[in-house]
């Protein structure tokens, strides 16, 4: 697996003209912007649960 | 046990609080890729030890016992929602990290950093409408 990744890596630097280490940087970014928005998606609904519960006040 | 209005008015402040912050952290991140700011290290901190005083306070509430019927989701779900803005803060300090070793590199071709651009604009739009999703409830609830 690591090593496909590796492969697929010098692929990408070689197609966009960038050095793998930013190819790597671009790629962890983008998984972080992710794991950040699917964590923003349950806080809406935790959020939501959380609204509904709670008594008026 | 007693949940009492004034618990979920502090639990609902420090969501919010919390919400805010990270929002702040995750735009601030974004921005980092381009520029590093302190500004990104206090919202850190402060977020931490909002987390550590939701914790206590919800703690607090579930010690002082339980009645039959009581209901828990409240609590459970600002726990769970004081969780997802610590995994969003971690993602914001790995997008800190990524951007402090970038530090004095060629920068991101412009392409590159469009797609991260607008993933960032979305993730921060995702928090925004999650902190409206909050207000609104609570202002039906108040209206």
């Amino acid at each position: 697996m690591e090593r496909l990744q590796r492969y697929l890596y010098q692929v990408l630097s070689v197609a966009t003209n960038c050095s793998v280490r930013t190819i790597i940087d671009v790629t962890l970014a983008a998984r972080a912007l992710g794991r950040c928005a699917n964590h923003a998606l349950s806080l809406g609904r935790h959020l939501t649960l959380f609204a509904n519960a709670t008594p008026a006040t | 046990m007693d949940l009492r209005g004034q618990d979920f008015d502090q639990i609902r402040a420090q969501l919010r609080a919390m919400s805010s912050l990270v929002h702040v952290a995750i735009g601030q991140a974004a921005t980092s890729l381009l520029e590093l700011d302190d500004a990104q290290r206090v919202a850190s901190r402060a977020l931490r030890e909002l987390r550590r005083e939701l914790d206590d306070l919800a703690s607090l509430i579930v010690s002082r016992g339980q009645q039959p019927g009581t209901d828990l989701r409240p609590i459970l779900a600002g726990v769970h929602a004081s969780a997802e803005v610590e995994g969003m803060a971690e993602a914001a300090r790995d997008l800190l990290l990524i951007a402090r070793s970038r530090q004095g590199k060629v920068p991101l071709p412009t392409e590159l950093m469009a797609i991260l651009r607008r993933m960032s604009d979305v993730t921060l739009a995702i928090v925004t409408a999650a902190q409206e999703v909050s207000g609104s409830l609570e202002g039906a609830k108040k209206g």
